[in-house]
């Protein structure tokens, strides 16, 4: 178990005034199988209107709106956070079909298809599975993460939000979320539930993207790192969770006003003390 | 009754002043058109209009259940009486609307039915809409007309005044209200419903308003008047579709929606009529296993059928279906209006095979169906009464209980070689009288 301080600040400012701006921020850990909350404060400004919500997948929201004009925007989100890497059990109506299907930003391409061929064969996973892996969604997708983080490259740049897995797929590079969506067409291509994690990680200054996979032997969501080649572990906080990106999109604005933006988001992730 | 059709003209001349008219997209391009009215009127005997009612509030009531089920404890997926697979690959699934009970737990409180009558006189669903179906205002103000035109025939029969379908309305609006006003949502006035929306928000006592008349602060939805004052919103008819409901959590670039409705929604705090994510109930995949549905939650046999339908994803009608092509009709599950509707003896032998292909490769995209030989009601076409096909949809609104309205839409079509009636594929309209004895 470890305690992480956290905090999420995200900076923007507009080169000329906007007005009626409403936000949503899902930058807001909830309580878990493998995290508790200890302390959490959310400032926004300017701001006339909030309030809490909540989304399908049962992750938190914080609602609201700026109707008079302004020139920046300001979300900091801080918190502490109990985290150890227990992993969280399938929930009494949970749907794991909802997790089973492709999405626009998880199909499978041709190339994919012909990629999936070549290195994810059973026999190929079979042979290739380390000795203490059992092959089963948990021991494929470790495999597949590794096969995907040798011949794929970290680079900012290349992909948008919206690029989708194929589109990174054929730029064999990408971004967290780049990767993560990758995993999941693959995955989803063979049936096995997962989802899309957003969240945060020690160490990194941005807010990162990781996927669960479902495990029908066990019953369990196993968390994986495609970016980084890792299992998740208690260096991790989760944000929220759902079939792709666009159900985990940390910071939704919405404004009147023809306005260039500039946008610095500072994340700190830090191990921290716990004094009860 | 034909004494009506003397005043054909000048009731579709009032009916154009009103504004009665639809859009429809033909090759890509927005067309408003007039809905062509006719003034011989379809009329169902008392007792044929009972079995009707009977039958329509027992499917509502599944249909109903049916949807707080899949949002909630999806008891029917975990008995197997449906495969999961197709609620969540349904377009109309909205993950979004998980878990939300909406005030009173209904889902569908206007629900637009479509039936068909074949030669032997069985009637048929054909289709149950129940995301913003849209028609009652037409044959309602189509009756006023007509009263108007020729008072002394509304006094030789004794039809079921059709008059009080915004009294329902606002029952079934007022049963839901969480505490507010009840307000009808438009997209405006050049939206080609916009005189639906706005007749039916004069006669239920409704407020209209467009998405820049409302506001979400804090947990709640407020209508702001023409003082400038906060009304609370109790309940919501909207009639936008549900992606453009909430740019927030819908399509990001909506401009006809309200900013965190959704949210405001989900703490039941507002009721929407209809719910969102109500699209997964007509699916037309969904469709084929309505009568299931009545047997599951109500224990009963269905009152009404369905037309025969195939489903290619089971082997067994997959099979019947691949040999029986040229005489079925075939339905994309994704389409609605009439599009994606195809006669499998309007194809050649070469578009029968490519069918064929895309039905083994995606069985979940199609229905087939047996094609129903309507009963042909009559319509006035230059001066000559002559036979057309013609579809009703009944209005079935659910608030305290289900009330079958007594009336309907009839709507025809002017080929003669025709049988889609959708008012988007060029069709007409028809008062819809039912017998009160």
């Amino acid at each position: 178990m470890k305690c992480l301080a956290f905090s999420y600040d995200n900076k923007i400012e507009y080169d000329s005034q906007v007005n009626q701006h409403y936000f949503s921020v899902k930058a807001l850990p909830g309580d878990l199988a493998r995290q508790i909350v200890k302390e959490l404060k959310i400032e926004v400004d300017p701001i006339e209107d909030s309030s809490m919500s909540q989304d399908g997948f049962g992750n938190k929201i914080l609602i609201g709106h700026t109707f008079a004009p302004h020139q920046h925007f300001h979300v900091l989100v801080e918190g502490t956070v109990l985290v150890s890497d227990e992993r969280e059990r399938w929930k009494e109506n949970e749907n794991l079909s909802l997790f089973r299907g492709p999405t626009y930003l998880t199909a499978m391409s041709k190339e994919m298809k012909q990629y999936e061929k070549q290195y994810f064969s059973p026999e190929q996973i079979k042979s290739g599975l380390a000795d203490y892996m059992p092959f089963d969604a948990f021991g494929i997708a470790d495999f597949m993460m590794k096969q995907l983080y040798q011949d794929f490259t970290y680079e900012k740049g290349v992909t948008k939000v919206n690029t989708s897995a194929s589109q990174a797929f054929s730029f064999q590079k990408g971004v967290c979320q780049d990767y993560a969506h990758i995993l999941l067409a693959f995955l989803r291509d063979r049936g096995y539930p997962c989802r899309y994690v957003s969240g945060l990680m020690i160490g990194e200054g941005e807010t990162h993207a990781w996927i669960e996979v479902f495990n029908e032997a066990d019953r369990l969501w196993y968390g994986l790192d495609p970016t980084n080649n890792l299992w998740i572990d208690e260096n991790y906080i989760v944000l929220a969770r759902g079939r792709d990106y666009r159900d985990c999109v940390v910071h939704k604005g919405r404004f009147l006003g023809a306005a260039g933006q500039t946008q610095s988001i500072k994340v700190k992730v830090e191990e921290i003390e716990w004094s009860k | 009754m034909y004494e009506l059709m003397d005043h054909t003209e000048v009731i579709n001349r009032l009916l154009a002043r009103y504004g009665v008219k639809f859009g429809i997209y033909k090759n890509q391009v927005f067309k408003e058109q007039l809905f062509p009215f006719d003034a011989i009127p379809r009329i169902i005997p008392k007792v044929e209009f009972d079995y009707l009612e009977k039958g329509l509030k027992q499917r509502v009531d599944a249909l109903n259940q049916f949807i707080l089920d899949i949002y909630g404890k999806k008891k029917i997926l975990k008995d197997k009486v449906i495969p999961e697979d197709f609620i969540y690959s349904s377009p109309g699934y909205l993950p979004e609307c998980e878990g939300i009970v909406p005030p009173r737990g209904i889902y569908s409180h206007i629900s637009g039915i479509d039936l068909v009558q074949g030669k032997d006189q069985t009637w048929y669903i054909l289709e149950d809409n129940l995301r913003v179906p849209s028609g009652a205002s037409y044959p309602m103000i189509a009756r006023n007309l007509c009263r108007r035109a020729d008072p002394e025939i509304f006094r030789r029969f004794h039809i079921e005044d059709n008059r009080n379908y915004a009294t329902i309305l606002k029952a079934t609006m007022d049963h839901v209200n969480t505490g507010g006003i009840n307000v009808i949502l438009t997209p405006g006035r050049y939206n080609a419903a916009y005189f639906e929306h706005s007749y039916l928000a004069e006669k239920a006592g409704a407020v209209l308003a467009m998405n820049s008349d409302l506001v979400v602060k804090g947990d709640y939805l407020y209508f702001k008047d023409y003082t400038g004052r906060d009304q609370k919103v109790g309940a919501l008819y909207r009639r936008i579709s549900d992606d453009y409901l909430d740019p927030m959590t819908f399509k990001e670039e909506s401009l006809i929606g309200v900013p965190h409705l959704m949210d405001v929604y989900r703490k039941n705090n507002v009721a929407i009529l209809n719910a969102p994510g109500n699209g997964v109930a007509d699916d037309k995949g969904i469709y084929y296993f309505v009568p299931k549905m009545i047997q599951y939650y109500l224990g009963e046999e269905p009152i009404l059928n369905n037309a025969p339908t195939y489903l290619p994803f089971y082997e067994e009608d997959r099979k019947y279906v691949l040999e029986n092509l040229h005489k079925l009709v075939i339905k994309d599950v994704a389409e609605a209006g009439g599009y994606g509707v195809v006669f499998g003896s309007d194809l050649s032998q070469e578009e029968l095979e490519k069918y064929k292909e895309i039905m083994k490769k995606e069985s979940r995209r199609f229905i087939a169906q047996e094609v129903i030989d309507f009963l042909d009601i009559e319509i006035e076409d230059g001066g000559e009464i002559v036979p057309r096909k013609a579809d009703l949809r009944a209005f079935v609104l659910s608030g305290e209980n289900t009330v079958v309205w007594k009336s309907g839409l009839t709507r025809f079509s002017r080929n003669p070689d025709s049988f889609v009636v959708n008012s988007s594929q060029g069709g007409g309209f028809k008062d819809t009288w039912v017998l009160s004895r």
